[in-house]
């Protein structure tokens, strides 16, 4: 069960991990633009 | 040559949409509970009427159509779609007593905008609607995430061998365990276990932001569900607006976009398949959308001097815009704000990104990245062909927990889907602007209804026409379950009406 646990709780960690790493090239791409357009 | 069904054929229809209604009258006694626990007495009335009525359906039906057959492909398909609607109308009986709502047809609207995860609402005085009610609005919007039917699945049709064919008949094809009765069980441990870390969080951000602890827990539960099915319900009437803190914001956002993916793609993660995150087909094409999208947004935020910070780009246009392309609906902004200051560039990225929206097999709606992927890889793919040699053979495929080959049968199934959808954004859109609205206000309202977002720029009130709330309810309803299984129910209206008299459906 601890092994499972373990197993699960990093499955978790490498999703929140994609949506941050998603979200910063969003905000790197919006700083681009700005910057650009401005 | 089309038969008519049997008189049997219809019996086991009735009985599977019976245990579907057994299983939303199961539902209600959570929030009769909370109801209970809050003394909230008008309510307990409220849902004891429900419950009643939802036990007799079932109690006769049980009785009255059980037949000695199991269910074919064509029952699978009329009892997800019929049952969704019956469910609908039982559904709504609390919400109507709540006395919140200006008639039936806007109680059943919002409670199949909770069933299909859309959000759009026509509730009034949301603010002051009680604990069993909010309990009941976020909690079908976090059954209806995960399925209806997953849920009658899990408990009401162990044994079933006609069980996958109701599951796959509400739009979710994949099998995450050889048995469906455990892939059903399978998508409700992956959904329990993020609703206890999700929940945790919020509660202790909302704790420090000095709300107080029964409230904070029942919110922290409330603001998961919605995020989590990608419902996008809140309970208050402005939404994530209400809260002013970029913690929250930030947790729901991590948690609707995660609740976007698909189920597979969660159980090969957290079963070891760990490089499957970057690999998949549909984490990749929502990637590439998203930001395509976020460059049109920017774009539109720069050149009509939007919000001026990279922080109100980013709690203002990318939280909006992840929450459209996620189908989700949360949102940081009022609703008239996506057209009285976003701007048209802004306005069209977040109606392009609901009508991709997310995963299939996940808990949102739109086009789906997998049928984006496959498009696109078969556009890819004819543009190689054009410049090979002729006698080159060019073929395709994309990585979904397997590769997957693209031959003419799959790129027909997406090709389908895909026209569906805009026939259905196409038609909402127009149906707005005969009414009056302006084109962009009327595309973003149908295209969030019938992609099941929830965002809202101010068409979708109590007020709006009642013709435009049923169809907005048909997209709704269509659009959830990718309509395979709306055209089988047409299809027994045709057979009934012209079929030919001869044995039980095959």
């Amino acid at each position: 069960m601890p092994r499972k646990v373990g197993k699960y709780g990093f499955g978790i960690v490498i999703e929140v991990a994609a949506v941050v790493g998603i979200s910063l090239l969003a905000l790197l791409l919006m700083f681009i633009v700005k910057a650009i357009m401005a | 040559m089309i038969f008519r069904p049997t008189s049997k054929d219809l019996k086991l229809i009735a009985w599977g949409i019976g245990r579907v209604i057994l299983g939303v009258g199961l539902i209600m006694a959570i929030p009769l509970t909370v109801a209970i626990a809050s003394t909230e007495w008008n309510t307990v009335l409220d849902f004891l009427v429900g419950m009643t009525a939802c036990f007799t359906f079932w109690l006769i039906t049980e009785n009255t159509c059980k037949v000695d057959r199991d269910l074919t492909w064509f029952h699978g398909l009329v009892v997800a779609s019929l049952g969704w609607l019956v469910a609908m109308g039982f559904g709504a009986l609390p919400h109507f007593l709540s006395g919140h709502f200006k008639s039936y047809l806007d109680a059943c609207f919002d409670l199949m905008s909770g069933y299909t995860t859309t959000g759009l609402i026509l509730i009034q005085d949301l603010d002051h609607a009680s604990n069993g009610l909010n309990m009941w609005r976020h909690l079908l919007t976090y059954a209806g995430g995960q399925g209806i039917i997953v849920i009658a699945l899990t408990f009401l049709f162990a044994g079933s061998a006609g069980a996958f064919k109701i599951y796959a008949s509400e739009g979710k094809e994949e099998k995450l365990l050889p048995n469906v009765i455990r892939t059903a069980r399978a998508i409700w441990m992956i959904s329990l276990t993020y609703l206890v870390i999700g929940s945790t969080f919020l509660f202790m951000f909302l704790m420090k932001d000095g709300m107080a602890a029964g409230r904070g827990f029942l919110h922290s539960v409330w603001l998961f569900m919605g995020a989590w099915s990608t419902g996008g319900f809140a309970p208050m009437n402005l939404n994530l607006l209400y809260y002013h803190s970029f913690a929250i914001e930030i947790i729901t956002l991590v948690i609707f976009v995660i609740g976007s993916f698909n189920f597979a793609l969660h159980y090969a993660v957290w079963t070891g398949k760990r490089s499957e995150i970057v690999k998949n087909i549909e984490v990749r094409s929502f990637t590439i959308t998203m930001m395509i999208t976020t460059f049109m947004l920017s774009i539109g935020f720069s050149k009509f001097g939007v919000y001026n910070s990279l922080t109100e780009f980013f709690r203002k246009g990318f939280y909006n815009l992840a929450s459209g392309h996620t189908t989700t609906g949360n949102s940081t902004v009022y609703a008239t704000s996506f057209y009285k200051e976003f701007g048209f560039i802004a306005m069209w990225a977040i109606i392009l990104a609901m009508a991709i929206g997310a995963s299939a097999c996940s808990t949102g709606g739109g086009f789906k990245g997998l049928r984006m992927g496959i498009f696109t890889k078969s556009l890819w793919g004819d543009i190689k062909g054009l410049v090979s040699p002729e006698s080159a053979v060019v073929r395709e495929k994309i990585h979904h927990v397997k590769d997957i080959w693209i031959d003419e049968s799959l790129l027909k199934g997406t090709m389908l889907v895909l026209i569906s959808y805009m026939v259905i954004y196409g038609v909402g859109g127009l149906l707005g602007i005969m009414y009056g609205y302006s084109p962009s206000v009327s595309f973003f309202d149908a295209v969030s209804a019938g992609s099941n977002t929830g965002l809202s720029a101010g068409l979708t009130t109590p007020l709006m026409p009642s013709l435009l709330k049923v169809y907005y309810i048909f997209m709704m309803w269509a659009g959830r379950l990718e309509f395979m299984s709306v055209f089988a129910l047409f299809g027994l209206g045709i057979a009934i009406v012209r079929g030919r008299k001869v044995g039980a459906l095959r």
